[in-house]
């Protein structure tokens, strides 16, 4: 079944194309890597597909339905790239992962059961029940990853979009991201990313993107394109290429 | 003289009461959206509204909604747009307000600026009876609806491109809240003023913030000391003789540097706790 389609997908801002010509199918069950040099248009083409960008040309199928019909937004599992999970007020991880139940609950009424087991089940496979009750400001940028990845989990998605999960997260953290979406059984997983890093294991397909255009789409190459990376050997430059933004160096956690 | 038995005292006291509830019900959304500031536009544009509403001879209450309710949306639609950044829409609402209030009192033959004053920072004695009952009315609107959809502006708020694709209405649920936001202010300008209203929205959730680390737990918080500076600072006010929105906010402020210390020396002293444990 195919569960992403984009056919001729084209996306111009203010006249500067961003996507020209772009074809793309997901299957039930695949992991898509999405590659690319900033300003190749790889976050713009998962944007596309979820509807936050609007096509110039072309069209987008979301399980076989053309977007501009889909309804079954629960279906779909979105972690934004952000740089952490915290906003003006205080909330606990908990809070934060709950709210991404709400697609799945009916309005005006309470959490089931069933709504509590969900948010605890995602918790679990991000490894952060211990931690459910502190404030997500107190995390470190890992864990807040880990934390919006939960939100995605909670309403049960059968498609989860990652835009740059691992951007500003150190090697360990990226290895615990990469263990939690691999318990992610038969779930289609699409993901944005400078380099397929700790996550070379999960991918079982990538599409690289330069200028708009698609470049490759295959098996995951064996090493990265775009440069080695080797988490064990980190040099001082090797993720900062192309003015990537501020990084965080977060502590390493162990997966309990 | 005991101030309870004071007729307008009992008002201006239900009113602090009711406004100490929903001005940070609403204002917390304000501030998880870092949009803290919007209260003070909103209370600017409503300014014109009371002049407008002396220039036509109608209740100034009235048109202050109607013109804050306008002013909010459009601010919202103008953020939506992504043309004008929201510090820029928010100054355009500062600027206009005040000089829209001040040109339109001027023409009006009623107002001075003297009534100006009561607006912009509260009267205890003008709190009439229709007042109170439109400030019951509609604060209670507020606290119903912050519990009906609550948790949808608590996503929309925290991520609105994650909201946006968990098919959330996420453009109604905005204009929701600058609506709120602008009833808000109306509801709470009779007695803190359009001046302050906005610090009443603001300074009990900052002060929350420091001392607990869920969002509803901030909410509850918040309103428990929103509730205690309104009604405290109303009859402060009375026993000092002073416009009540500057007590209230006084009161406000006293407390959150009480909070901020507190919460300061209770983590240092948890700590040492723990270093004494290990």
């Amino acid at each position: 079944m195919t569960v992403v389609e984009v056919r001729d997908g084209a996306v111009a801002y203010d006249g500067r194309v961003a996507l020209s010509g772009v074809q793309l199918v997901v299957g039930a069950g695949e992991v898509v890597a999405v590659l690319g040099a900033n300003g190749s248009g790889k976050s713009t083409l998962v944007r596309t597909v979820l509807g936050l960008v609007p096509l110039t040309e072309g069209s987008v199928q979301l399980f076989g339905t053309p977007l501009a019909r889909f309804s079954d937004w629960p279906r779909i599992g979105y972690v934004p790239q952000r740089v952490g999970a915290a906003t003006g007020v205080p909330a606990t991880v908990r809070e934060v992962v709950a709210s991404g139940r709400l697609p799945r609950m009916r309005r005006l009424h309470r959490a089931t059961a069933a709504d509590r087991t969900a948010v605890d089940r995602a918790l679990d496979v991000v490894d952060l029940a211990d931690r459910a009750r502190d404030s997500v400001a107190t995390l470190s940028g890992g864990q807040q990853q880990r934390v919006l990845i939960a939100r995605a989990l909670t309403c049960e998605p059968d498609l989860l979009v990652l835009d740059e999960p691992t951007s500003g997260v150190d090697a360990a953290s990226q290895a615990a991201l990469a263990v939690a979406l691999g318990r992610l059984a038969g779930v289609t997983i699409v993901l944005v990313a400078h380099e397929l890093g700790a996550m070379r294991s999960l991918v079982t397909r990538a599409v690289t993107l330069a200028d708009g255009r698609v470049l490759h789409d295959g098996p995951p190459p064996e090493l990265d394109h775009l440069h080695l990376h080797d988490p064990e050997h980190s040099h001082p430059h090797h993720d900062d290429h192309e003015g990537a933004g501020p990084r965080q160096r977060v502590s390493p956690w162990g997966l309990s | 003289m005991n101030p309870l038995t004071l007729d307008f005292m009992q008002r201006a006291l239900l009113a602090a009461l009711l406004v100490g509830l929903a001005a940070p019900a609403v204002g917390v959304f304000l501030v998880q959206r870092r949009l803290a500031l919007m209260g003070d536009g909103i209370g600017h544009i409503a300014l014109t509204g009371v002049a407008l509403g002396f220039l036509l001879g109608t209740a100034p209450v009235l048109t202050a909604v109607v013109v804050a309710v306008i002013g909010a949306v459009a601010v919202e639609l103008v953020r939506q747009q992504g043309r004008t950044s929201g510090d820029v829409a928010l100054a355009l609402m500062f600027y206009g307000g005040i000089a829209g209030g001040v040109l339109l009192i001027g023409l009006s033959d009623e107002g001075s600026g003297a009534t100006l004053l009561s607006y912009l920072f509260g009267s205890l004695t003008s709190v009439s009876p229709t007042d109170v009952a439109l400030i019951s009315a509609l604060s209670g609107a507020l606290l119903l609806t912050v519990l009906v959809v609550g948790r949808e502006l608590f996503a929309v708020c925290h991520d609105e491109e994650y909201a946006t694709v968990a098919g959330l209405p996420v453009r109604f649920l905005n204009l929701l809240l600058a609506v709120m936001a602008a009833v808000t202010v109306t509801v709470a300008m009779r007695v803190v003023g359009l001046l302050l209203v906005s610090a009443l929205m603001v300074v009990p959730v900052a002060t929350a913030q420091q001392l607990v680390r869920g969002f509803r737990m901030t909410v509850l918080l918040s309103l428990a000391l929103g509730v205690v500076a309104s009604v405290s600072g109303v009859l402060g006010s009375y026993y000092a003789d002073t416009a009540p929105g500057a007590m209230i906010v006084m009161v406000a402020l006293l407390f959150f540097v009480i909070a901020t210390v507190g919460g300061l020396v209770v983590r240092r002293l948890r700590l040492r706790l723990v270093g004494a444990v290990r």
